[in-house]
C-alpha cells in the first residue's frame, strides 16, 4: 500500500456515492465526527463561527448523501429567508398572507416535483389507458422532512410566534441541521431558533446522555431492525409460497422493524444533537403500548403528527366547526399525512385507514368512556390497537395492494400453528430479538431515562466496552445471516 | 480538547482504533466464536483499477481445476454473438442450494461492479422442478433481469435415463430464458453423475455453460456441498472462465471483499 493508494482511497470514501449515503451508523460518520467534535468544541464560545462550521459540515452531509441536490437545500433557505425578512416587514394582512403563499408554494412544488410527479403521471397514465413511462427523477434524502421545517418557520413568522432569523446563516444552520436533516425529528423553528441564539454549552452529563440514546439508536436500528429484517423481506417478497403462520410472524416481525429502524434513527439524531448543546423533540415515545389509536399518534412519530395538527389539522379547523367537519378534517389530515410518507397510493390508504380509526375512536369515546377501565379491558384495548398497528404497517411493507389480502388470506385459512415449535428452533436469534423488543415496551415509563443516567455516570472504562460490545455486535449479526427457510432444517 | 467532549471523544477514538486494528488483522476468534470485523482497513488499503490488473486471483492455490469448456459434444448447440456490456446489470441468480456458496461471493462481485442481484434459491430443486413450472418466469417478470446464473444439476446427479427424462423441462428452462444472457453453472460433482452433464452441455452453449464436474473442491461436513470458502473460489474459477468463453460478457471485477448480501434473497421450500 502507497501513500496515494490511501490517498486516492480516503479521497473516494470522503465523496459522493449514491449507492452509500451517509448514516449515522455508518463508520465514514463517525470518523468524520471524530474530526468534527475536537473543532466544534474549539469553535462553539464563538456563536458566528459555530454556526458557519456546523453549516459547512451539514451542507456536506447532505452532499455526501445526496450530491448536487445540497444547492437545493441552499435554494430553499435564500427563498424562505428573504420572504420571512418581506413578510415580518409588512403590516397588510394580504401582504403577508402572499409571502406565505409564495414561500409555501414553493417548498410544495420543488418536495411535490422530486416525490410524487412520477406518482401523478403514472396515475393519469392508468386513468386515460396509456403506457407510463417514470420520469428520470431522482428524490433527493430527507427533502419531505427540510419542506415541513421550512413551512413552519415561514408560517410561525406569518403568526408572529417567532421574529426572522437575524441572518440568513442562521436560518439555514437551523433547515440543514445535519443531525434532523435526513429523517428528522422535523424540528420546530420556535422551539430551534432559541437554542441557536442561546449557544448553550452542554454539561458532561448531556453529552453522555446523547451518547446513551446513539448507542441505543444502534441497538435498534443497525441491530435488531436489520437483523429481523432478513426473515421479513423473504417473507414479503412472495407471501403465497408461505403458511399463515410464517406470514403473522412477518407482519409482526415488521411492526417491531419499522419501530427499530425510525425511532433507532431518531435516537440517534436526537443523541448527536445533545451532544452538540441542542435539544430535539422527542420522536417515539413506546406506541406499541398505546390503548387506543389516538394514544398511538400520541406516541409514533411524534414530530410528524404534531406537525400536522399544528399546521393542517387546526388550520382546517380542527374541532371548532362541528362533529362532521372534524371528522372531516381528521381524515384530510391523515390522508396527506399518508401520502407524506412515500408516492404511492399505499401510503394513502394507510393515512386513510389512520383516518378511520380515529374518527371512529373520537365517535365512541362517550360510549367507551362509560366502561370501566379494568384490566381487562385495558387488555382487549391494547390487543385491538396493536393488531391495528400490525395491520396498517402490513400496508407500509406490502410490494403491491394484492399482497395485504394474501398474506391475510393466508394467516386466516392456512395459520398451521404446529409450525411454532420448529419456527422457534431454526429462528431462536429472531425469536430473541422480537422477546426483547416486546419486553423493552413493557417497561415502566421512564425505565429508560432511567437507564440512561445511570449510564452517564459509569466509569470511562465501563462505558468504552458497552460501546466495543454494542459495535461488535452489529458487525457479528450483520454477516449472520438468518435461516433462509424452515424446511431447510427438517 | 477541554469541556465537556473530551471523555467521550477519547473514547470514540479508541473504539475506532480498536475496531481498525482488528480489521486490520481479522479472523480473531475468542473460543469458538470468530469476530466479524468491519472494513476499514480493507477499504482504507484497496488497490486501484490500474494497479488491480497485476495482482493475481485470491482464489489461486485454493482450488485445483482444470477449467476447460465443456468436454462433450456441443455440435448441434448454436454459438451465440459475443458481446461486452459494461452497463450496470439486474442480475437474477437461481438454482438450488448450491446458491448458499456462490450467491453471496456473486453479490460481492455485483456490489463491487454496480450491479443488482436478486438470488432465488430453490432447496432440492432441479431442472424438472424449475422446467415444469412457472416460477422462473414469473421472477423474471419480477425483476426484469439483464443477466441470469443458473446453478442446477446437483439434485439429479443419479437419475437413470435423465438424457430421456429431463430433456423437455430443461428446454423448458432455455424457452423461459428466453433472448436473456445467462451463464449456467453444471454441478461440482462429488461421484460420477449419470448423464447431467452430457444432458446440459448438448443443450446449452458452450459459451454459457460453466463444467464443474473436475474440479476439485473442499467439501463441507455432508460430503457433497462446498465449503463456503471453496464455493467462493469456485466462483472467483467461473468468473475468470467467463472472461475468457463467455458470449455475453458482463462487468465483473474482483471484488475486495469477499461476500456480501444479495440486494434480494428468496428461499422456496422444497418441492413435494
Amino acid at each position: 500500500m502507497t501513500i496515494s493508494t490511501l490517498w486516492a482511497n480516503i479521497l473516494e470514501k470522503l465523496a459522493y456515492d449514491p449507492q452509500s449515503p451517509m448514516i449515522f451508523s455508518s463508520g465514514t460518520f463517525w470518523a468524520l465526527f471524530l474530526i468534527f467534535m475536537p473543532i466544534y468544541a474549539l469553535l462553539k464560545r464563538s456563536r458566528m463561527k459555530m454556526i458557519v462550521y456546523v453549516v459547512a459540515f451539514s451542507l456536506y452531509f447532505y452532499y455526501k448523501s445526496s450530491g448536487v441536490f445540497f444547492l437545493l437545500i441552499v435554494a430553499t433557505s435564500i427563498i424562505d429567508y428573504l420572504l420571512s425578512l418581506v413578510l415580518a416587514r409588512r403590516e397588510k394582512e394580504w401582504q403577508r398572507k402572499l409571502c406565505v403563499l409564495l414561500s409555501v408554494a414553493v417548498s410544495l412544488s420543488v418536495l411535490g416535483y422530486f416525490k410524487y410527479a412520477n406518482l401523478l403521471v403514472e396515475s393519469w397514465s392508468y386513468l386515460v389507458g396509456s403506457n407510463f413511462q417514470p420520469l428520470d427523477i431522482i428524490l433527493p434524502v430527507g427533502i419531505s422532512f427540510y419542506t415541513f421545517q421550512s413551512i413552519s418557520y415561514i408560517v410561525d413568522v406569518y403568526r408572529r410566534r417567532i421574529e426572522p432569523t437575524d441572518s440568513w446563516l442562521e436560518y439555514i444552520f437551523f433547515l440543514s441541521f445535519f443531525p434532523a436533516l435526513v429523517a428528522g425529528p422535523i424540528v420546530r423553528a420556535d422551539h430551534f431558533l432559541p437554542q441557536i441564539k442561546d449557544n448553550r454549552i452542554p454539561e458532561r452529563s448531556e453529552v453522555w446522555m446523547g451518547f446513551w440514546l446513539i448507542l441505543l439508536g444502534v441497538v435498534k436500528k443497525a441491530l435488531l431492525a436489520d437483523y429481523i429484517a432478513q426473515y421479513n423481506d423473504i417473507i414479503f417478497t412472495t407471501p403465497e409460497t408461505y403458511t399463515g403462520f410464517e406470514n403473522l410472524m412477518a407482519m409482526l416481525g415488521y411492526t417491531m422493524q419499522i419501530y427499530c429502524d425510525f425511532s433507532g434513527y431518531s435516537d440517534m439524531a436526537i443523541g448527536i444533537a445533545m451532544i452538540m448543546g441542542y435539544r430535539l423533540p422527542q420522536n417515539f415515545n413506546l406506541p406499541y403500548k398505546s390503548l387506543n389509536v389516538t394514544e398511538f399518534w400520541h406516541r409514533w412519530h411524534i414530530s410528524l403528527s404534531s406537525w400536522l395538527r399544528d399546521y393542517l389539522y387546526i388550520p382546517l379547523g380542527g374541532n371548532r366547526r362541528g362533529k362532521v367537519r372534524t371528522y372531516f378534517n381528521n381524515l384530510v389530515t391523515m390522508l396527506i399525512g399518508g401520502l407524506w410518507h412515500g408516492a404511492s397510493w399505499k401510503f394513502v390508504a394507510w393515512g386513510g385507514f389512520h383516518g378511520v380509526a380515529l374518527i371512529v375512536h373520537k365517535m365512541s369515546l362517550p360510549l367507551l368512556n362509560r366502561i370501566p377501565n379494568t384490566r381487562l379491558v385495558k387488555l382487549v384495548s391494547w390487543l385491538l390497537t396493536v393488531s391495528f398497528a400490525i395491520f396498517t404497517m402490513t400496508i407500509f411493507r406490502v410490494n403491491v395492494l394484492g399482497d395485504l389480502w394474501v398474506m391475510l388470506h393466508n394467516v386466516f385459512t392456512n395459520f398451521h400453528l404446529d409450525y411454532l415449535p420448529v419456527f422457534v428452533d431454526v429462528r431462536l436469534t429472531w425469536c430473541i430479538f422480537m422477546l426483547i423488543l416486546i419486553i423493552s415496551h413493557a417497561m415502566p415509563d421512564g425505565w429508560w431515562q432511567r437507564l440512561g443516567e445511570r449510564f452517564a455516570v459509569m466509569p470511562w472504562v465501563v462505558k468504552l466496552l458497552i460501546f466495543v460490545v454494542v459495535v461488535q455486535l452489529v458487525l457479528q449479526f450483520r454477516s449472520e445471516d438468518v435461516a433462509p427457510f424452515i424446511y431447510f432444517q427438517f | 480538547m477541554k469541556g465537556p467532549y473530551s471523555g467521550l471523544w477519547f473514547l470514540l477514538t479508541v473504539g475506532f482504533a480498536i475496531f481498525f486494528v482488528m480489521s486490520a488483522f481479522g479472523g480473531i476468534k475468542i473460543g469458538a466464536v470468530e469476530l466479524e470485523c468491519s472494513e476499514f482497513y480493507a477499504e482504507l488499503t484497496k488497490i486501484g483499477t490500474v494497479e488491480k490488473a497485476d495482482v493475481m486471483t485470491a482464489t489461486e492455490g485454493v482450488l485445483t481445476a482444470d477449467v476447460e469448456t465443456a468436454d462433450v459434444e456441443t455440435e448441434d448447440v448454436e454459438e451465440p454473438r459475443f458481446v461486452v456490456d459494461t452497463m450496470p446489470q439486474r442480475i437474477l441468480f437461481i438454482g438450488d442450494s448450491m446458491l448458499e456458496g456462490l450467491s453471496p461471493r456473486l453479490a460481492a462481485y455485483a456490489k463491487h461492479n454496480g450491479h443488482k442481484l436478486y438470488s432465488i434459491i430453490w432447496y432440492g430443486s432441479t431442472t424438472k422442478v424449475w422446467g415444469n413450472s412457472d416460477k422462473l418466469a414469473k421472477y423474471i417478470a419480477t425483476y426484469d433481469p439483464t443477466f441470469i446464473f443458473v446453478s442446477l444439476g446437483g439434485n439429479e446427479m443419479f437419475v437413470r435415463d435423465i438424457k430421456t427424462r429431463h430433456l423437455e423441462p430443461l428446454k423448458s428452462i432455455l424457452s423461459q430464458l428466453g433472448d436473456i444472457p445467462y451463464q449456467w453453472i453444471a454441478p461440482p460433482n462429488w461421484k460420477p453423475d449419470t448423464g447431467i452433464n452430457e444432458l446440459l452441455a448438448e443443450n446449452i452453449p458452450a459459451s454459457r455453460l460453466f463444467v464443474s464436474k473436475d474440479l476439485t473442491l473442499a467439501r463441507a461436513s455432508d460430503k457433497v456441498h462446498p465449503t463456503r470458502t471453496a464455493a467462493y473460489g469456485w466462483f472467483d474459477l467461473i468468473v475468470a472462465w467467463m472472461a475468457e468463453n463467455q458470449d455475453y460478457r458482463i462487468k465483473l471485477e474482483t471484488p475486495q471483499v469477499q461476500t456480501a448480501k444479495p440486494d434480494k434473497l428468496e428461499a422456496l421450500a422444497p418441492p413435494k
